[in-house]
């Protein structure tokens, strides 16, 4: 156990092992989308403390980013191109906000809660839920459960306004209990009923004109108040009650550990058992706050080990908006719709997950149609694509704005997008191309470095 | 399934994936010199068709003339005047002509209260445990299929033994191979995009870009424990394998695509429609697998079930009678499976809940048609729910041993009983 124990202390940087650059990326990957050149040399000199810290604690949006956000969410409100406006505001703070951490932590939970707008159609009421997960992404677990419970997209997308008090509907109840929280095996059929009459009470909005979206209200009429057996314990119980009664089973922290493990540390893998127990204690003890487990997850020795080091695939949102921020691509030569699309293409389209377990993430984002997407898109994002107004990357400005000279702009690269980890020949080949460093040269070299297999790799 | 044989199926992908890449040259640069041998072109040929969400059995193949089936269902009934009637007791949801013609054309089998002992009314546990053969299946067992690819690929090898065509992810039946299962979608997915000017020596590039994805790590990498390599190498070959494909596939659909066949416009005849041509072209492929989603009607069932069993009948119809056209339809067997059935009892939202057994279908003019396995017995239920008779292992015995020409000890954990649902 002591092991298990050393492994989540905070990494201390000695000699034989410092903080280098390699490490600065690695946290930047999995805690975000990716360091820039100023990200990188300013956390390196910084150290983990202080780095790990600014991602926890961002600085706040200005008055401007406030209001960016504000319009983009009107806009999702009001016009006919909704669709193509909600993927933009998501994909907007992915790429601008200075919270990555929170938005790679709400992707995570939006694939967790995976809720498609494929059913719900509606996209003011995924908006909400997309702002719930933002809001509620590093906890406290119960109320993030608690809140997704009373969502409107959700009660839609799992029929939870489609139960009434006589024979409820088993859907929300089976997927609260097998996906959200405790994972089959750690209740019974019986548990599901019982919470699925705990969940009652939520109606469809009948004023609303058909074809309208729904927008659920509660109506205590409809809420089942008897006695519910759930998980060996009875009472009259409401949602609120299921939520915290479920979390008091010793499954809940180690369930979502599992999950939060193979988002940040590794996906080829699963962890052993006493891996885990030392954070599901961790999590229990803080009240079920995430911002606490990820701490110590982010400081740990086992998180900066080779052992995990390039251990996760890259989902599609963390590959292409990564490269934009990696490079720093000015926000008027890539849409965000274009990206949207990309990623979708690669098999991850948000607000539309596959099913109601989303996406399963690691080997699977790699099928022959996916990959291919995947390489298309750091192409275009390099070379440009007239058809969808990408316009070209521009390296020799790149390299003039952080002062490096046109010669040394190959190898700066290399050390921004993957660091130390292609092979030598690789290596050769990349620079040999360069060795005129002129735009389209540089722009060869750099399509090689991410065509790399290494940075597919998080 | 005993831990001995997980652990030595969860080793021999490691190891053989390790010896695999060994080979990873790419495969197009080999192309010129490898010669197509079109007497390797398949004699049988299995196509896997899965509806997701669970398929509401009893409204498929209908007990017209059971109280209990009525009782049961105020709503959500099919009226006994509407079904086509296969015999006294079950007929077809009237949305099934095209079941009822390849049933009389005897190209059609239907195999009834299929399922397995204890069963789970969760999705993915039940579509785990389908997609595996094993009761016991996680999300990262070996499909029941991958045995089968392993057994029958080779690398450097052309066409892969199997193929997924569909949008969603790659399905656990096909996963867990050592070999790389390839997607074949739209055109557009299967086409590489340079980028590089014309005057900037394209074919060049394509090729650094092809070293540099498949090149072997240098001694540093090696090094960085043997596990590092994992998925830098499942990464490599993939590149290997998918860029490949997917020159290939573009070829023949291009190709194939001038020749007018007639399919109705749903996703689902589309994905059959890309399948025949593949098998029209010769490829080596003995396996395809497709899914049709939407089965999951817990709310406002009639319709939506109704729209679904349009689509599936009719895109099966277009696809047989493309390949009874090419002269081909006596290669092909169609399997038709769901994860479970619906529950007997409709609920309040004139939908069904998750339920246990199922009818399963098999297509073609391989089948011994008609009707398998009892009736569903509504009165002896378990849980509120129609006991399943037939295990679907035996159904996969039967395929795997009859059709694939395939041990199933290799595939499943013991001898299961086969059915005369094929003919000899």
């Amino acid at each position: 156990m002591s092991t298990a124990r050393d492994m989540w202390e905070p990494f201390e940087p000695t000699a034989a092992n410092p903080w280098d650059q390699r490490k600065v990326a690695h946290l930047h990957r999995r805690a975000g989308f990716g360091a820039n050149w100023r990200q990188l040399h300013r956390d390196l000199e910084e150290g983990p403390a202080a780095s790990i810290d600014r991602l926890l604690h961002p600085r706040l949006l200005t008055a401007e980013e406030e209001s960016t956000h504000e319009g983009l969410r009107h806009g999702i409100e009001s016009s006919p191109d909704r669709e193509d406006r909600l993927q933009a505001y998501w994909f907007y703070r992915i790429l601008f906000d200075p919270d990555p951490l929170r938005e790679k932590i709400a992707l995570f939970w939006h694939g967790h809660f995976a809720t498609s707008n494929v059913k719900v159609r509606s996209e003011v009421l995924m908006l909400r839920q997309n702002e719930l997960l933002r809001s509620h992404a590093l906890g406290p677990f119960e109320e993030l459960l608690r809140g997704i419970l009373a969502d409107s997209a959700m009660l839609v997308w799992l029929d939870g306004a489609n139960s009434p008090k006589e024979r409820p509907n088993e859907n929300l109840a089976r997927e609260f209990l097998e996906l959200f929280t405790l994972g089959v095996g750690n209740y019974t059929e019986a548990d599901i009923r019982a919470a699925a009459r705990a969940f009652t009470g939520w109606v469809d909005d009948d004023r609303r004109p058909v074809g309208s979206s729904k927008t659920p209200h509660f109506d205590p009429s409809q809420f089942d108040d008897g006695e519910k057996a759930f998980l060996q314990k009875t009472g009259p119980w409401n949602a609120d009650d299921i939520v915290d009664i479920t979390l008091n089973q010793p499954a809940a922290a180690e369930f979502v550990c599992r999950k939060l493990y193979r988002m940040l540390v590794r996906d080829d893998k699963p962890p052993a058992d006493e891996v885990i127990a030392p954070l599901a204690e961790e999590l229990r003890a803080a009240n079920f706050s995430f911002e606490h487990v990820v701490r110590i997850i982010l400081q740990s020795r086992h998180f900066y080990s080779p052992e995990v080091y390039r251990k996760r695939i890259k989902g599609p949102v963390e590959l292409s908006a990564g490269l934009l921020r990696e490079l720093e691509v000015p926000r008027r030569d890539v849409g965000l719709v274009p990206l949207a699309d990309a990623c979708a293409r690669q098999g991850q389209h948000v607000f539309y997950p596959p099913n109601v377990a989303g996406w399963i993430g690691g080997r699977h984002w790699i099928t022959s149609t996916n990959l291919v997407e995947r390489c298309n898109w750091l192409t275009d994002v390099i070379w440009g694509r007239q058809e969808r107004k990408i316009r070209p990357f521009d390296p020799l400005q790149w390299a003039d704005r952080h002062g490096i000279v046109a010669v040394d702009a190959i190898d700066a690269l290399i050390d921004l997008l993957v660091q130390d980890d292609c092979s030598e020949e690789a290596r050769t080949s990349i620079r040999e191309t360069a060795r005129q460093p002129d735009a389209v040269n540089l722009r060869k070299a750099i399509q090689l470095i991410v065509h790399c297999p290494e940075y597919q790799l998080a | 399934m005993n831990t001995t044989r997980r652990e030595f199926l969860r080793q021999g992908i490691g190891t053989s994936s390790v010896l695999a890449c060994g080979n990873a040259l790419p495969y197009f640069l080999a192309e010129s010199a490898a010669a197509f041998d079109s007497a390797d072109r398949p004699e049988r040929i299995l196509v896997v068709l899965e509806l997701d969400g669970g398929n509401d059995g009893l409204n498929t193949v209908v007990p017209y003339n059971d109280d209990i089936y009525r009782k049961n269902r105020p709503k959500l009934q099919v009226p006994a005047s509407d079904v086509l009637r296969i015999d006294d007791s079950v007929g077809f949801h009237p949305n099934l002509q095209s079941f009822a013609n390849l049933l009389e054309a005897e190209e059609l089998a239907i195999v009834q209260s299929v399922g397995y002992p204890n069963p789970s009314r969760s999705h993915f546990r039940s579509m785990s445990i389908w997609q595996t053969g094993d009761l016991d299946a996680t999300r990262s067992t070996p499909g029941w299929l991958s045995h089968y690819v392993d057994a029958h690929s080779k690398p450097g090898q052309h066409d892969s033994v199997a193929m997924h065509v569909g949008d969603a992810n790659l399905p656990q039946g096909l996963a867990g191979s050592n070999f790389q299962v390839p997607t074949a979608t739209r055109l557009e997915q299967l086409t590489r995009r340079i980028g590089v000017p014309d005057d900037a020596n394209p074919p060049q590039q394509l090729a650094a870009l092809d070293r540099i994805i498949g090149q072997p790590r240098g001694p540093a990498a090696e090094d960085a424990a043997e596990e590092a390599g994992s998925h830098l190498r499942f990464l490599q070959q993939s590149a290997s394998v998918s860029f490949a494909s997917s020159a290939r596939l573009r070829e023949i659909l291009l190709a194939a695509r001038a020749r007018a066949a007639s399919y109705p416009g749903y996703g689902l005849a589309e994905r059959l429609r890309m399948i025949a041509q593949l098998i029209k072209a010769e490829l080596k492929t003995s396996i395809y697998y497709t899914s049709l989603g939407g089965f999951d009607t817990h709310g406002n069932q009639r319709f939506q079930h109704a729209n679904l069993l349009t689509q599936l009948g009719a895109s099966i119809r277009a696809f047989f009678a493309d390949l009874h056209e090419a002269g081909l339809a006596s290669r092909v067997l169609l399997l038709v499976f769901s994860e479970f059935g619906r529950r007997l009892r409709e609920n309040a939202g004139a939908g069904t809940d998750h339920g246990t057994a199922g009818p399963v279908f098999l297509a073609g003019p391989a089948v011994r048609a008609g009707i398998h396995g009892p009736y569903p017995n509504l009165a002896d239920l378990h849980d509120g729910d129609p006991k399943f008779a037939i295990d679907f292992r035996q159904v996969y015995a039967t395929l795997l041993e009859e059709w694939l020409h395939f041990p199933q000890r290799q595939v499943l954990t013991h001898n299961f009983a086969r059915l005369p649902i094929l003919q000899s």
